[in-house]
């Protein structure tokens, strides 16, 4: 069951630099993260969505340590102590590092082409510190079991696989460590739906037995609702509501949340829904908008919407929206 | 009119050889693509989709043995149709690379497979276009570059032109994919999951735009997906793969609305759909996909199939016809006895 903190996220930005011409000067920054503060409850699964590049998988590296933040903080609850990720140690950040693991959102990238499968699973336990071999291979070969990949398949090279066994090959690869948060980056988005079903309920049995904690970015809103105890929509750098699963699917409060839902295609024939569509164009993350990062684009934007920017508030029940009609 | 026929695959077979060992991954595969319409291939992750749709336009490597009765693309671009075959056609040759990109263009699974990290995603996206078009001048080029990203929703894509794959987001690079395969105007697009990065409501952005285009300009699309409401939405016709071979094919109400091939019902069973209860386990087909390399003869699906019976262990299943145009390969449809 969750229950308190494990990460505690205060504001945190990562901005990245917009550079121009040969001496790179810089002109500008992409916003990818723009102050998100929220708490990841030990063994929840916390739910991660939002239009294509506002920011979930920069997040996911932040959390990760595998992208700096520019500003604000995260901390992590390391033997009953929250300790700030800026000032940790190198040992412990090692210590870090074997506590989060990440299922990277493209699989190709993720795995050196040059070396075999084997290797690519057997790195992280070297790191670990298991020196023998015999136990690495144990480890190996359960977690190829695991993903439901044949044991023979551990001496190919990642182009002789089809999509959605690399992506089982990053799970099994993420998992084998034993860490306790787990980012999951469309971690089954290339699997057919018979194996993502098989998948998402190992992912859960796991959680069960080992209390693990996931951050579960995904754009297939009926996956995410099933496996999130809440949901965070972010747009745009930042998160726009948060709320209980079921609550926000049963009451999406925040436009955009509304606009996301009503455009999940139905899996049945002659019954397109009605479609909120979205007007205008995405605004690029470069040059924000001033008020609500939503106002371009959302269909019962108000005179105040332009200009002030409404803050995440609980509107009740741990419902939080950001959002002045909600004022 | 509109059904004529512009692609026409029939069996193709495709050998991988891997460290000496040879396995079949792509088994008698027949198809066909009307022209003005969208066909689906759905099935199992590592069934060979992938596989089957780079025999096609040959994009494979020398350890790759491909036969097939023939493939046929009959290009109705400039005047009367030109029929081509595929199958006989060099793989780098002059005619099969003037074919791919004007003619018929795929966007790959893995974006990070097609881009190069070390040039701007604008170089890469005008290649194609100077390619197939001499004397076009880079600077048009370009111009015509920057308004595909703007279509595909790209926000301030006069900057992101200029940035290099790292820099984007999951969802943007598949959309640069995207548009390296449509900016020659093919006419055929054949994209493989193209949309598992982006979300709603950009997907449908997208996909609008291909649909559009087929209304207009008659394209083709093969779309393979896992997503079963994408298949519901853009299909007139689907084929289902399992293990190499296609089990179940037709047009779309058939499948949707009549499914005979097991896998096929077991597969639309385990669609999610929003609003699942949370405490429940999903469903999914029990057991699972065995080593291509261990199968010999009998049905692939056999060992997972509910209704198997002795004869389903020998040779290879046929094909039946169970309805026109719905054709499946289960002995189940031969004995008429279907649910
Ligand atoms: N290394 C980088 N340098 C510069 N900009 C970057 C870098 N990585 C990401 N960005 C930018 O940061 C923004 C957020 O990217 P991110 O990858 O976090 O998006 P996302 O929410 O994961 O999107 P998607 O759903 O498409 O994967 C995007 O505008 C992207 O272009
Ligand atoms: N270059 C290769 N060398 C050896 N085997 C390969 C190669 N490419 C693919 N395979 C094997 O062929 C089979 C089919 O792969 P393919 O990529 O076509 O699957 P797919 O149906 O596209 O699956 P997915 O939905 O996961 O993308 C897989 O078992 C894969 O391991
Ligand atoms: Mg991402
Ligand atoms: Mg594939």
């Amino acid at each position: 069951m969750p229950g308190d903190a494990i990460l505690k996220l205060r504001d945190a930005k990562v901005w990245y630099p917009v550079t121009k011409g040969v001496f790179r000067r810089t002109i500008g920054h992409v916003k990818a993260v723009d102050g998100i503060s929220l708490d990841i409850r030990r063994c929840e699964t916390l739910g991660v969505v939002g239009e294509s590049g506002c920011g979930k998988t920069t997040l996911g590296k932040a959390i990760m340590l595998l992208e700096q933040i520019t500003g604000g903080s995260i901390a992590a609850d390391m033997d009953g102590q929250f300790r700030e990720l800026s000032s940790l140690t190198t040992p412990e950040k090692l210590r870090y590092r074997k506590m989060v693991q990440m299922i990277f959102q493209d699989p190709y990238a993720a795995l050196n082409p040059m070396k075999k499968i084997y290797t690519a699973l057997e790195e992280p336990l070297i790191v670990q510190g298991i020196r023998s071999r015999e136990e690495r291979e144990a480890i190996l070969a359960s977690a190829m079991e695991m993903v439901n990949i044949p044991l023979d398949y551990l001496f190919k090279y990642p182009h002789e696989f089809s999509g959605g066994q690399r992506q089982r090959i990053c799970i099994a690869r993420a998992l084998e460590t034993a860490p306790s948060v787990v980012v999951c980056d469309e971690a089954v988005s290339a699997l057919d739906v018979s194996i993502q079903a098989q998948i998402l309920n190992l992912l859960r049995q796991l959680q069960r037995e080992r209390h693990l904690t996931y951050v579960f970015i995904a754009h297939d809103l009926s996956v995410v609702q099933y496996m999130s105890d809440r949901i965070a929509v972010m747009y745009l750098g930042k998160v726009v509501e948060l709320a209980d699963s079921t609550a926000l699917y049963e009451n999406p409060r925040h436009p955009y949340t509304q606009s996301l839902l009503s455009a999940v295609p139905l899996p049945v024939l002659g019954r397109r829904k009605r479609r909120v569509v979205l007007q205008g164009d995405v605004p690029s993350p470069i040059d924000k908008p001033s008020g609500c990062p939503f106002h371009e684009r959302c269909g019962k934007c108000k005179e105040i919407c332009k200009t002030v920017e409404p803050a995440l508030v609980d509107r009740g029940g741990g419902h939080l929206v950001a959002c002045h009609l909600e004022d | 009119m509109s059904d004529e026929i512009i692609l026409d695959v029939k069996n193709l077979s495709t050998v991988i050889t891997t460290d000496r060992v040879p396995v079949r991954i792509v088994k008698d595969v027949s198809f066909q693509l009307r022209r003005g319409r969208t066909l689906a291939i759905v099935g199992e992750s590592g069934c060979g989709k992938s596989v089957t749709m780079q025999s096609v336009v040959k994009l494979v490597s020398r350890n790759y043995h491909i036969t097939a009765d023939h493939v046929l693309y009959r290009s109705f671009r400039s005047g009367a149709p030109k029929e081509y075959r595929l199958d006989k056609l060099a793989p780098y040759g002059r005619v099969m690379r003037s074919l791919r990109g004007p003619e018929i263009s795929m966007v790959f699974q893995d974006p990070m497979m097609s881009l190069n990290p070390v040039y701007k995603i604008g170089d890469q996206v005008i290649e194609g276009l100077l390619q197939h078009n001499p004397g076009m001048k880079k600077r048009e080029a370009w111009a015509r570059a920057l308004e595909m990203l703007k279509k595909l929703g790209i926000p301030a894509a006069e900057q992101r032109i200029n940035e290099y794959p790292h820099q984007m987001s999951g969802g943007m690079k598949q959309r640069i994919v995207i548009a390296i395969a449509m900016i020659c105007d093919p006419q055929i697009i054949i994209a493989d999951e193209p949309t598992t990065a982006l979300d709603v409501t950009i997907q449908s952005q997208i996909m609008e735009l291909m649909k559009q285009l087929q209304t207009e300009d008659r394209k083709s699309i093969i779309l393979i997906t896992h997503n079963m409401g994408l298949v519901a939405e853009m299909a007139d016709d689907v084929a289902v793969m399992y293990m190499g071979r296609v089990v179940e094919a037709g047009p779309i109400q058939a499948i949707f609305e009549n499914p005979l091939h097991p896998y096929t019902q077991g597969l639309l069973k385990s669609v999610p759909v929003l609003g699942m209860a949370r405490d429940k386990p999903l469903i999914a087909i029990p057991g699972s996909t065995p080593n291509p390399a261990d199968l010999t003869e009998g049905c692939e699906f056999a060992g997972r199939c509910p209704y198997c019976e002795a004869a389903c262990l020998r040779g290879v299943i046929p094909s039946f016809e169970a309805e026109p145009g719905h054709q499946v390969r289960c002995l189940r449809s031969a004995h008429g006895e279907v649910n």
